[in-house]
This record gives C-alpha cells, structure tokens and sequence, in this order.
C-alpha cells in the first residue's frame, strides 16, 4: 500500500516538475520579457538595471528555482498586459470557472447515467436508438455552436435567458470567493453556459454506462440473480448498475480537468468572466506570465484529480490490493 | 451477382465488390448516405474555384450595397444570392465552399502530420524498446492527459510568441496545423507500438535482419506495411476531430484570419451579427461544418466495426 501511494507520489511530482519546467522555460526565453515592459526610449542602462532587478542575469538554475518557489506560494509574476500580479488575476476568476465546471458534471451525471441505464437495457428499442443517434450528432456538434445555437433561440429569439456574463455575483467566505448561485440573476446566467458545457461529457457518460450495463448484463452472477427469482428492479439496479458505476466514477473523474479545459471555449462564447477567457486572451496578446501560470495550473488540477481517481480506485477494488500490479491502476 | 458472367476471371472491380469490406459498406444504408454526403462537400469544396457562384476573395466583385441580404426565400433575398450574403456583401454558399476547402485542408494536412510523427515514433519505440521506448511512451501518457484543444492552444501561443508580430496572418495556416498535428500524434504511436511490438517477434524479421538489412530499412519498409490496417482507420477517426479542433481555434480567434476563412472564422464573424437577426450569416456555415464531422464520424465508425469487430 505504501509502496504503491509512494510510487504515484513520484510519479505525479515528476509530471508537476516537467510541467513547470515547460512553462518555465516559456516565461523565460520565449519573447523578451524586458522587452514587453519598458517604453521605446528606454536608455540601455535603465534596461541593464532591469534586468539586473528582475534576475535575468543570474544562472538559469538560480532562475528555475526561483520561479519554482514563487509558483508554490501562487506567484506567477506580473501580467504583461493587465500590469497586475497573475496570481490575482487567476483567484478572481477562478470561482466563476470552477461554478461553471461543477454544475455541468452535475448536469451530465444526473442526465447521463440514466439515459445510459436505459439504451442498456433496451438495447434495440426504438426510443434507445433514437437517443444513440442522438448522442452521435450531440458529438458532431462543436460546443460553441451549441452554445450559440441556445444564444440564438433562448435570448434572442424567446428573451428568456441572458447571452453573456456572470449577472450578479454575491461575496461569500469573506470575500474569497463571488458565487451565482444565491441570485436569480446569476442562476439564470448559469443555466445556458451549463447546458453548453455538459453536452458532449452527458452523451460520453451515457455511452459509458450504456457499454457497461451490456457488458455486466452478460455477466453469470446476473444470470444467477434471476435464477434466485430476484425482481427485475432489484437485478438491474442493485446488481448490475452497481457494477457498472466504478469505471464510470472513473471516467467522470478524469473528464472533470478536461470540463475545466473545454470551459476555454464556453467562456469564451458567452463572455464568462473565468479563467480559461483570460488564458484565451493571454495567448492573443502572447502574454506569457499568464499563460505559464494556467498551465501549470492546470498540470495541477489534472495530476490532484488522477492521484485521486487511482488511490479512489485502490481502495475501491480489492483485485488491485492482492495481486502484484505495478505502476498502472487501469486494469 | 446475376450479372456476373460465369467463367471469366472476376475482374478487378468484381472483386472489390465482392470483397467483405464492400458487402459490409453496401449493407449499412446510413454508412453509405454518410459517405455519400461527404465525398460530395468535400468534392464541392476542392472544386471550390469552379463551383461557387462568386468568388469572396475577390475584393473588386463584391459590392458593399449587396450586404446583410437574406436567404432567398426570405423577404428582402436575392436569386443571386442563395444563402443571402454577410456584412460586406460576401455570398454565404460561396464563402462556405472557400471555408470548406480550407477546414478540410488543414483537417487533412494535420492529421497526416500527426500520422508521420505518430508512425515513425511508434515504430522507434516498438522496435527498439529500452530507454527510447519509455522516454516516447512517458511523453505520449502526459499528453494523453490533457486534452487535444488545451495541447493546441499551448503550442498555438507558443508558435506565436515566437513568430514575428508581423507575420502573425500569413503563418497562421502553418501555425495551426503544426498546433493540431502536434498534439494528436500519440493514438498513432501507441497503435503502432502495440502492433510493432506484435511484429517484431515475427520470422520474416528474423529473416531479413538475418541477410544484413538495417533497423531503418527493416522499420519502414518491412513493418511498416504490415502495421497500415489500424492506422487508416485512427486517420479517418481522427479527421473529424481535426476539423473540429480547427474549427474550434479559428472560432475562438488564435486560427485563419477572417481574409481567408475557415468555417470556424466565418461562425466566429457571424456571431457578431446574431443580434440583428442576421442568423443566417452563422448558422449555414454552422450546419455545413456539422455536417461534414457528422459524416466524417460516421464513416469513420463503420470503418472501425468493419475492420475490426472486437472494438465493437
């Protein structure tokens, strides 16, 4: 067991570390940093005291360590085009990505599993072929032309929902983080951003459970199930779906980091004050503390949720504990 | 077949009909429309120059009083202009065939970037295993983790950090097939891995490395042949995506400049004038890119189940 938690330890630090040195070795030889901040007429000597204050003239080591050390205590550096600390920027809009994010893997689990459930089990039924064809085109359609399509109908055809922002926001944890879900502003801002972002993970979901239950419904101990006389209902939800539920936690789990990189395209469809808009527009306007900043970011998310989903996954499974599996926990 | 005389030799073309994979074709009826739908977008597209009523790069033909007109069963449309026209009297069918032609372009062109890289590393790391195999493989699991658009993006800003300012427009094409090869080459390499590894064990490689051929020669011309099968179908699966990965930049404003759209350029344009209730300056070149990954998809899965019916 220890072996095994240390052994992913390692390995999710050494990913952290290569991330870090990617986006550091963007923030430090990409483009001239000095370059992007001083004015046209700056004399050389103000640009040697620059560079002097900033480090750039110290071994690149000294450097790498020192943006390292700055990363763990949440200092990326200063915007280059917003003139203000990059970790400020993130914390203001984190709040709305992650409200964002979270509601639309609600969305798609509470939608997804049963819908799943059901083209499972009425494998060649009309209204579960119907919803498979369905989920083929909800793929096919890119999610910001989802999200303009609900745009076009909901605010400016019918009005009934706003097409951009956050509406009014509310403060709480003293002030850390601005919520939208205790106005009805915001909720009603929250609905078609939500709806757009959950799309593509609700037909994956349903996909998912769809495959499984066909699996687990072959499966002997189903079989013995009914033999023992045993109800439908109880068979289909206490046996089989309950079964099915692990690799889907699973996916539901690594999916989260990819809701937080696909919310980019949602915020920036409906103007969603986030983090994956200001990483947008950071690369526009090649703004490099930025960009270095969410990556590692988001090198983050990604490493926390699967160190997660593989330890959730060794306490869960029992096979995994007993037999001599090295490194790798998808088995 | 009635029509197949009965003591000839099948000719070429008999054969191909008679082969399982064209059975499988012509037996699935929603494979053939699919496919059907998509030869001819991407016919119409390639013959863009010739079929298009207008040519919208041409800035002397365009007239700014034919702007904002709507579809010609609209009131206020045109015959001239089926699909009506955009903000500065573009002809929507036109643009779309121009846009097509570039999505597809660079749809094509990237996924065979991704299929080189993907391919040559595979096969390095299948047939050579030890230190390089784990390096390729260790790279390809920390990009599997992230996702395609977020890998684009970053190498996106990237290239453009280190571009020229200037230069930004006329690179872009460059830039975002370049962003979309390099982040869809690992599916290919891991494929290839898997079956060179399958491969390499074989006699025949025994045979020729046995007479003195080098490990290049063995890899590309020996190997590599008997590894194609699940590649064309990864590249097929995989054109969708690209084509949606480049619609998704160009939307989101880091892809082709509005002077020579894409479909993504021209939905992003559009959107600006949904509020007018000009809808039909977005959502044409919407449904046309629907389409097309819709049929692309659609293709694709048959072509998997076809070929290989244990990934079911």
């Amino acid at each position: 067991m220890i072996r095994y938690v240390s052994g992913r330890l390692t390995q999710s630090l050494l990913v952290m570390f290569i991330v870090a040195a990617v986006a550091f070795a963007l923030f430090g030889f990409v483009g001239d940093p000095i370059r992007q901040m001083i004015t046209e007429d700056a004399s050389q000597a103000e640009i040697d005291r620059l560079r002097e204050i900033m480090g750039l003239n110290d071994s690149v080591p000294v450097q790498f360590w020192r943006y390292i050390s700055g990363a763990v205590q949440g200092d990326f550096g200063v915007s280059y085009h917003h003139k203000r600390p990059v970790g400020t920027l993130i914390a203001e809009r984190l709040p709305a990505t992650f409200e964002l994010a979270g509601l639309s893997v609600l969305l798609s689990v509470v939608i997804g599993i049963p819908l799943g459930v059901y083209t499972g089990l009425h494998r060649h039924g009309r209204l579960a072929r119907g919803l498979m064809a369905a989920s083929l085109v909800g793929v096919s359609i890119p999610t910001f032309l989802l999200g303009i399509l609900l745009i076009y109908l909901f605010s400016v055809i019918l009005g009934w929902l706003p097409s951009f922002g956050r509406g009014e926001t509310v403060a709480v944890l003293g002030g850390f983080w601005t919520t939208g879900f205790l106005t009805t502003s915001g909720l009603r801002s929250l609905i078609l951003p939500s709806i757009t972002l959950a799309l593509f993970q609700t037909t994956m979901v349903m996909r998912l459970v769809r495959a499984e239950m066909l699996d687990v419904m072959r499966a002997d101990y189903i079989k013995f199930a009914r033999a023992r006389g045993l109800g439908t209902r109880t068979v289909h939800f206490r046996h089989a779906l309950k079964n099915t539920l692990m690799p889907v936690v699973t996916v539901i789990g690594l999916q989260l980091g990819s809701v937080i990189a696909f919310a980019i395209i949602t915020e920036s469809v409906f103007q969603w004050p986030g983090m994956g808009r200001l990483f947008l527009q950071s690369i526009q306007q090649v703004d490099i503390p930025v960009m270095s900043a969410y990556l590692i970011m988001i090198a983050f998310f990604f490493v926390v949720i699967n160190l997660i989903t593989d330890l959730a996954y060794y306490s869960i499974d029992p096979r995994l504990r007993a037999g001599a599996l090295k490194g790798n926990a998808h088995a | 077949m009635p029509d197949t005389p009965a003591h000839s030799e099948p000719s070429r073309w008999q054969r191909i009909r008679q082969s399982d994979l064209a059975l499988s074709f012509l037996a699935s009826k929603v494979t053939v429309a699919a496919a059907f739908v998509a030869v001819v977008m991407i016919a119409a597209s390639v013959g863009a120059a010739l079929i298009a009523p207008h040519n919208p790069y041409d800035m002397a033909a365009i007239d700014i009083f034919d702007s904002m007109l709507p579809p010609v069963w609209e009131d206020g449309g045109e015959r001239r202009f089926l699909l009506g026209t955009d903000s500065i009297g573009r002809d929507i069918l036109s643009t779309i065939l121009y846009g097509s032609r570039m999505s597809i372009f660079i749809g094509l062109t990237s996924v065979a970037l991704s299929l080189v890289i993907g391919v040559t590393l595979g096969l390095i790391a299948g047939y050579r295993g030890g230190l390089l195999d784990s390096i390729i493989m260790r790279l390809a699991e920390v990009q599997l983790a992230l996702p395609t658009i977020l890998v684009a993006l970053l190498i996106n800003g990237i290239l453009r950090a280190v571009a020229p300012p200037t230069m930004v427009n006329d690179v872009a094409v460059l830039v975002l097939i370049l962003s979309i090869g390099l982040s869809n080459w690992v599916q290919f390499a891991r494929a290839v891995r898997a079956s060179t590894m399958v491969e390499r064990g074989q006699e025949y490689v025994l045979a020729v490395r046995l007479i003195g051929i080098g490990p290049m020669a063995i890899m590309f011309r020996h190997i590599l042949p008997n590894v194609m099968g699940p590649i064309m179908v990864i590249a097929t699966l995989n054109l969708s995506g690209a084509i949606l990965t480049e619609a998704t930049l160009s939307f989101l404003g880091v892809g082709v400049p509005s002077t020579r759209p894409s479909l993504g350029t021209l939905i992003n344009v559009g959107t600006d004038y949904l509020f007018s209730g000009a809808w039909w300056i977005t959502i044409f070149p919407g449904a046309a890119l629907a389409l097309l990954v819709l049929t692309v998809n659609l293709v694709g899965d048959w072509l998997r189940d076809a070929l290989n019916p244990t990934l079911g």
